[in-house]
Formats: structure tokens, C-alpha cells, sequence
């Protein structure tokens, strides 16, 4: 169980690293948004990064009560 | 007073210098990362759940290893799609009033970039071979330059016949606009000795 906390730990601050950086990298050379904050003329870049954030803080969730189900179950 | 666009759209912005048009790689790019993730994710989860039933309690440390290890694989792989989505955000191809540029440009591990003036562009080609890139509109362009040993190569552009054409515009403008110059240029130095000789002139009158 203290594995998969640790592990999901680094998940999340590794996340935040790199939405920090995109953040960053976008703040710094502002584009005019036709250009360049637009993924495929829908997809927004500050969705991708909610997603991504969602993603690795769900993944991580489901996984420990996954784990902690079956542990009380089987191991 | 002159415009200071320097580092305002992207690194390395000159002065004075005007983005036409930005582009970056097709998302079919990313389509194959993305059904890697999916195969990936359905083995392990197929893995672990016919695992399960197999094993009794005895050997509840082995299941325990597999379980951590797939669900680690597949937290690795969650952030390998999501930083290639990102990357993909990062690498791009921009047209300015002087230059075309290739930005290779990750997260984490790359920074690159590769330039080509306007004016030095001897000939484009747009390809698109294949049924995948004829019917989702994408393509490779291969700037060739004289003076370069490579020529620029820019792969899985969207709609490359837009790229062409804001190319190509631009070298029009930018080289009118060279030619303009250097008229102004050329007349400015011709008017000169003559401006000088008036005023010679003037001023020997008026002495």
C-alpha cells in the first residue's frame, strides 16, 4: 500500500512539474490564440491539462482502492 | 518609433518581426501513442484480472507484485501520452515576415530550432503520399535551400497547401519589399552628393 502512495506521490508532483512548465512556456510567448492555443480547432490547451491533471490524481485513486479491495480480499 | 516584437511569440523573435502563420504536427501524429496506451492498458488489466482467480492465498505476494507492477507500468504510461500531447503543442512550424522556422521543442529534453530566410528559399515541395494523408490532409515540405547542405524538412503538416501558399506569399512580400528598399536605398545615395552640391552652391551665393 506505501508503495503505491509513494509511487502515485511522485505521479502527481511529476504532473504538476510539467503543467507548471506548459504554463510557464505559454505565459511567456503569447501567441494570438487562432495560432496557437488551439489543439485540432477544438481542443483547447488548459483542457488538456485539466484532463491530464484529472487523469494521474483518478488514476491514482482508483488504483489505491483497487489495490486496497483486493488486498483485503486475496492477500 | 520602431515596434519591439522581440520574444513576444516565440524564442528568438527579431524586432520588427511579423508572424504570418503557425502551425504544428497533425494529430494523426499522435494516434498510434494513444492505441499504444490502449493495448498497453487492456494486457494489463486483462493480465491482473485472469491473474486473480488463479492464485490462492499462498502465493498473495506474487499477485501483489504483479498488480503494483501493471498499475506502475500504466501510471508511466499516462504521462508518456499526456507529455507527448504536450510536446506536441510545443513543436511547431512558423511562417514570419522574414523566415520560415521549425521549433523542435519538448517538455523536458529538446530545444531546437532550424531557420531558413525567405529570400534564400530556391523551391518548395509538398508531398503527401498515401491514403492516410490525402484523406485527413496532411504532409511533408521540403524547403530547398542553396546554400544548405540538407534542405528543411518539415513532417506531418496539416493542410500543407496552406503552408505552401503562406510560404510563398511571404517570399513575395519579403522580396518586393528588399527590392523597395534598395530603390529608396540607390536614390537616397544618388540625391546625396547632389543635395551637398546645392547647398554648396546656395551657400556660395549667399557668401
Amino acid at each position: 500500500m506505501y508503495w503505491l502512495i509513494t509511487i502515485h506521490s511522485i505521479s502527481i508532483a511529476f504532473m504538476g512539474l510539467s503543467a507548471w512548465l506548459m504554463i510557464r512556456y505559454l505565459r511567456k510567448y503569447k501567441v494570438p490564440e487562432s495560432h496557437y492555443q488551439r489543439l485540432w480547432g477544438f481542443f483547447r490547451i488548459k483542457y488538456l491539462l485539466w484532463i491530464y491533471a484529472f487523469s494521474v490524481v483518478g488514476w491514482g485513486a482508483l488504483s489505491i482502492t483497487i489495490f486496497y479491495a483486493l488486498e483485503s480480499k486475496w492477500l | 518609433m520602431a515596434i519591439d516584437n522581440t520574444n513576444k511569440c516565440f524564442h528568438g523573435q527579431q524586432r520588427e518581426e511579423i508572424l504570418i502563420y503557425m502551425t504544428r504536427k497533425h494529430w494523426m501524429v499522435l494516434l498510434p501513442i494513444f492505441m499504444e496506451f490502449l493495448v498497453v492498458f487492456a494486457i494489463i488489466t486483462g493480465a491482473i484480472l485472469t491473474a486473480i482467480p488463479f492464485f490462492g492465498a499462498g502465493i498473495g505476494n506474487f499477485l501483489g507484485f504483479l498488480i503494483i507492477g501493471g498499475m506502475v507500468i500504466i501510471t508511466v504510461w499516462i504521462h508518456y501520452l499526456f507529455i507527448e500531447f504536450l510536446n506536441n503543442f510545443l513543436d511547431t512550424a512558423i511562417v514570419t515576415n522574414y523566415r520560415v522556422l521549425k521549433i523542435e521543442k519538448s517538455l523536458f529534453l529538446k530545444n531546437n530550432m532550424d531557420m531558413v530566410d525567405l529570400h534564400e528559399i530556391q523551391d518548395i515541395k509538398k508531398m503527401q503520399d498515401g491514403i492516410m494523408e490525402n484523406l485527413f490532409n496532411y504532409g511533408k515540405l521540403v524547403i530547398v535551400v542553396p546554400t544548405m547542405l540538407e534542405p528543411l524538412v518539415l513532417n506531418s503538416i496539416p493542410d500543407p497547401e496552406r503552408f505552401f501558399r503562406k510560404v510563398n506569399n511571404a517570399k513575395r512580400d519579403y522580396i518586393y519589399e528588399r527590392q523597395q528598399r534598395k530603390l529608396t536605398a540607390l536614390t537616397q545615395n544618388q540625391r546625396l552628393p547632389l543635395d551637398i552640391f546645392t547647398n554648396e552652391i546656395s551657400g556660395a551665393t549667399r557668401a
